[in-house]
Parts: C-alpha cells; sequence; structure tokens
C-alpha cells in the first residue's frame, strides 16, 4: 500500500502567474514522456519482475515518479493561479482554465489528455527495463526543452531538480538491466 | 553535516554505525537540536539547525535528510551488498525519523492511516497541504 506524507519531495516556493510556463509543465506532468507515464509504468511492471533488486529499484523509483507528478501539479497550479484572462487567451489556455481552472489535470500542452496507451508495459523484463531506459532520457530531454523556454529562476531551480532525478533513473535502470542479464545468464533448470 | 547517532533524541537507540556519539547543540531555540556538529554521514550542506519554532525550516530540514535516504534507498536496491551505503543509509534514516517525530510533534501528523499521531485535536484537516493558500510557498503573496 502507500501511505500520504504531507510535504513535497522539493520545496516549490513562490511561483508567479504565467500561462505560458504552465503550458510547458503540463507536457511534463500529462504528456507522453511525463511523470504521470514514468509512475504508472513502473509500477505496472513490478508485478512480472524475477528479482527482488529489480522489484525494488521498480517500487522506489515509480514512488518517487509519483512524488514528481503532485510537485508538478502544484507547480502547474501555482502557475494558473491568479493568470488574466490575457495571459491565458494569449497562452492558448484559455480553454484549460475554463475547464480545469487552476486545478492540475493529466493532459499534454494542446490539452491532449493522458492515455494508458503512453504506457510502456510488456510481459518481457528486459524490454521493460530497456523501455524505462529511453523513458528516462527522454524525460531528461523534455525538462531540458522546457528550462530553455524558462526565465524565472524558481522554476528553473524546479525542474532542475527534476532533470537530475532522471539521470539517476537511467543509472539505476541502467544496472537493473545488468542484474536481470547476470540472473538469466545464471539460472539453472534441473 | 548531521551526527549519525540520535540518542539524544531517542534515549536509547543509536544508528548502526559505530560512530562516536556527537553531543548535542543547542540552536538557541528551547528544545531544538543543532544535527550539523560533527557528523560523519554528511552531506547536508549549509544544513541549518533542526528547530521546532520554525516549522518551514524544519520541513526544509526533513526535505534534505529525506533527499539523502531516498538516493541512498535507490543505489541500495541496485547494490544490496554495500556495507557502507548500508550503513549511511541507516544513519540519515534515524536522523530522518527524528526530524520527523519533532515536526510531528510540535505542528501534527505528517502522514495519515496511523503513521502520524496528532495531540489534542486532528490537525490533519487544520495544517495546511503542500498547495494550500497558507503553506508558506508563496501563493498567498498574489
Amino acid at each position: 500500500m502507500w501511505i500520504y506524507e504531507k510535504k513535497l519531495i522539493y520545496p516549490v516556493k513562490n511561483l508567479r502567474p504565467n500561462a505560458r510556463m504552465a503550458k510547458l509543465i503540463a507536457m511534463l506532468l500529462g504528456g507522453p514522456n511525463g511523470e504521470m507515464t514514468a509512475s504508472t509504468t513502473y509500477l505496472n511492471q513490478r508485478y512480472c519482475m524475477p528479482v527482488g533488486c529489480v522489484q525494488a529499484t521498480l517500487t522506489d523509483i515509480g514512488t518517487e515518479e509519483l512524488s514528481h507528478v503532485e510537485m508538478l501539479s502544484v507547480m502547474l497550479k501555482m502557475l494558473l493561479n491568479g493568470c488574466s484572462k490575457d495571459e491565458l487567451r494569449a497562452a492558448g489556455m484559455d480553454g484549460w482554465a475554463a475547464e480545469f481552472g487552476d486545478c492540475p489535470f493529466p493532459a499534454n500542452w494542446n490539452r491532449e489528455s493522458w492515455t494508458a496507451a503512453y504506457v510502456g508495459t510488456t510481459g518481457d523484463p528486459i524490454a521493460n527495463i530497456a523501455n524505462d531506459m529511453a523513458a528516462e532520457e527522454k524525460a531528461r530531454a523534455g525538462y531540458e526543452g522546457v528550462i530553455r523556454m524558462c526565465d524565472d529562476p524558481d522554476t528553473i531551480g524546479a525542474l532542475q531538480f527534476l532533470r537530475e532525478r532522471e539521470i539517476v533513473h537511467y543509472q539505476r535502470f541502467g544496472e537493473a538491466l545488468q542484474i536481470l542479464y547476470n540472473y538469466y545468464d545464471s539460472k539453472k533448470c534441473f | 553535516m548531521m551526527p549519525c547517532n540520535m540518542n539524544n533524541n531517542r534515549a536509547g537507540r543509536s544508528c548502526s554505525c559505530g560512530r562516536p556519539a556527537p553531543q548535542p547543540r543547542s540552536c538557541g531555540c528551547s528544545n531544538g537540536t543543532d544535527f550539523r556538529s560533527r557528523g560523519n554521514c554528511e552531506n547536508l550542506r549549509g544544513g541549518r539547525p533542526a528547530c521546532p519554532e520554525n516549522q518551514a525550516r524544519l520541513m526544509e530540514q526533513i526535505q534534505q535528510c529525506e533527499f539523502i535516504c531516498v538516493d541512498i534507498n535507490l543505489y541500495l536496491d541496485t547494490h544490496p551488498d554495500d556495507k557502507r551505503a548500508l550503513s549511511d543509509y541507516n544513519c540519515y534514516a534515524e536522523q530522518l525519523r527524528a526530524l520527523k517525530d519533532m515536526y510531528v510533534k510540535n505542528y501534527g501528523p505528517l502522514q495519515n492511516f496511523g503513521n502520524s499521531t496528532s495531540e489534542g485535536e486532528w490537525k490533519w484537516v487544520s495544517q495546511p497541504f503542500p498547495w494550500s493558500q497558507n503553506c508558506g510557498c508563496g501563493m498567498e503573496d498574489k
């Protein structure tokens, strides 16, 4: 089971209303390579893993990704909270604001809703972890793209934290893949 | 920098790393403890004293300490035989528990479902969630 803890994994503070940035943050939350996809994928894949090390890695990274979903949701709310009508229109976020207000919603920047089709789970452990390594790199690239579009130091700080986590996760998945290879190489059937 | 023995906060408890216990040092408030003094499991740069009189500062210290735990946890998942990392993990986990105990005692539950207590009243509903207007995140200034 999961226990909720009343805090963010990283202290997000003082984000000013910014409809254009909210649009980009929405992609990191609910886009194909966003945190929703990552957490759902990893937590799904746990059930077909043959070794404890990889089950633990997927459980823990999947759980950390849930905390990133929460962090981006809070950022989205802060960025939308207090935006003027004109700002929302100019950023193409007026439809979003009309439907969701300043509430986060898992959808891409063009309001394409998050879909389970993004989830990269198969029944094959090797294919799953290889998928996850690619997913982490795509997410890292996504953060770098948004950071390049960003001027606000507080927003950049939070995005840099998340980008760095993708790099650590990529490293851990690489090790998990090697653990799987070792497991299949050493498996003896009598 | 953080010490690796918390038995000043939790009588009789010590972490398993075998390093010497530091003496608790006051941070100037009535019952805070300075976790910077003489630690071996040091990673917290610029760490400020844990102090129950400043909720935001204590929360920040919890976030720092828990981040270390998250990162070592992931490392241990793929390096379960690394005894030094395990020792560090246990050390920071003890410190994290002490910081959270201090927070819960002074401000209210951090976790739901029986994992935190709430003294006097049900503070789970009155203490702000991280997206609340009064959570200190700056939204109230807009």
